[in-house]
């Protein structure tokens, strides 16, 4: 699976749940299911073009501004047509 | 989560042929052909050649029966609580966002999503019977909350009908004292009225003609 299969993997289960790319890349290493650790700038630049394809929405946090990420309708049904393969 | 490591054939192949093998294993396909399908990846042999050349040997045998049989009571055992897991995940989710909303969070608004969040991560450790007691709380909460709404509404609905007696009942005072001023001054009602031969009765019917006249019949006959 591909960094952003994984970020799908991660968000669709647990959505609403909104979370920084920060803490989506540490789940994601923690995970161990991508053959190598990701970064954050990875996980930023897999994010943006899954916002792209409306498979994740971008929300920022009121209070100090951040970003965060879920994933979106679209994203979950992609999630569903692959397996549910789950990020635990 | 998932730090599991697989050092067997099966294990060392890619995540996503191993999540296919999986899939095929819990739809009932037989060995044999999984080993004809599994044996036939390229990726498989790309491991099969590694596992061998890091022995300084030639290429591993393929995937055979008992690799397949070992897989069955490790990485596919694993995986199957793996699936269980999201649906632990999913109904984990859906706690944490009801609690994020109890707490006076919008359902649609950024900052309940991030509190699901952080609420999901502190329920991750909890086991099942501490999670099917938070939701059978809160399930409680909202019962006594809706019971709670009916009273109210049930007490506002009793308070208009009461105001709604009570202007009905001014009215019918303000009118009949209306029809009085107005017959008091008719000559035929005031004879009908003072007739000391007429019974209390006979009074009202007579009076209650001249007075309505069509319409106290209809009201007689329940029309």
């Amino acid at each position: 699976m591909n960094l952003k299969q994984l970020i799908i993997a991660f968000l669709s289960p647990r959505n609403p749940a909104a979370y920084t790319e920060a803490a989506i890349a540490q789940r994601l290493n923690a995970s161990q299911m991508l053959d190598r650790r990701c970064t954050v700038d990875e996980v930023s630049d897999a994010l943006r073009a899954l916002h792209k394809m409306k498979m994740v929405d971008l929300q920022i946090d009121p209070m100090d501004n951040s970003a965060v990420w879920q994933a979106t309708e679209e994203g979950i049904k992609r999630w569903v047509l692959e397996g549910r393969v789950t990020v635990v | 989560m998932n730090t599991r490591c697989y050092r067997s054939k099966i294990g060392r192949l890619p995540f996503a042929v191993r999540n296919e093998l999986n899939e095929r294993i819990r739809d009932g396909a037989q060995g044999a052909e999984l080993l004809d399908w599994l044996n036939g990846l390229k990726e498989t042999k790309r491991i099969l050649r590694e596992m061998g050349s890091s022995r300084g040997a030639g290429p591993s045998g393929p995937v055979n029966a008992q690799n397949l049989t070992d897989w069955r009571s490790t990485g596919y055992k694993d995986w199957l609580e793996d699936q269980n897991d999201a649906d632990r995940i999913r109904r984990v989710a859906e706690l944490s966002h009801t609690i994020a909303t109890a707490a006076g969070g919008s359902a649609a608004g950024v900052a309940c999503n991030i509190a699901t969040a952080k609420i999901m991560d502190a329920l991750q450790s909890a086991d099942e019977d501490q999670i099917a007691d938070l939701s059978k709380a809160l399930v409680a909460l909202r019962s006594g909350e809706n019971a709670a709404q009916k009273v109210a509404l049930a007490e506002e609905k009793n308070a208009l009908a009461k105001e709604q007696l009570e202007l009905s009942r001014a009215k019918f005072e303000r009118d009949t004292t209306r029809l009085f001023i107005k017959w008091a001054q008719s000559k035929d009602a005031l004879a009908l009225a003072t007739d000391k031969h007429l019974g209390s009765d006979e009074k009202t019917e007579r009076l209650g003609r001249l007075m309505f006249g069509d319409l106290w019949e209809g009201a007689e006959d329940g029309k």
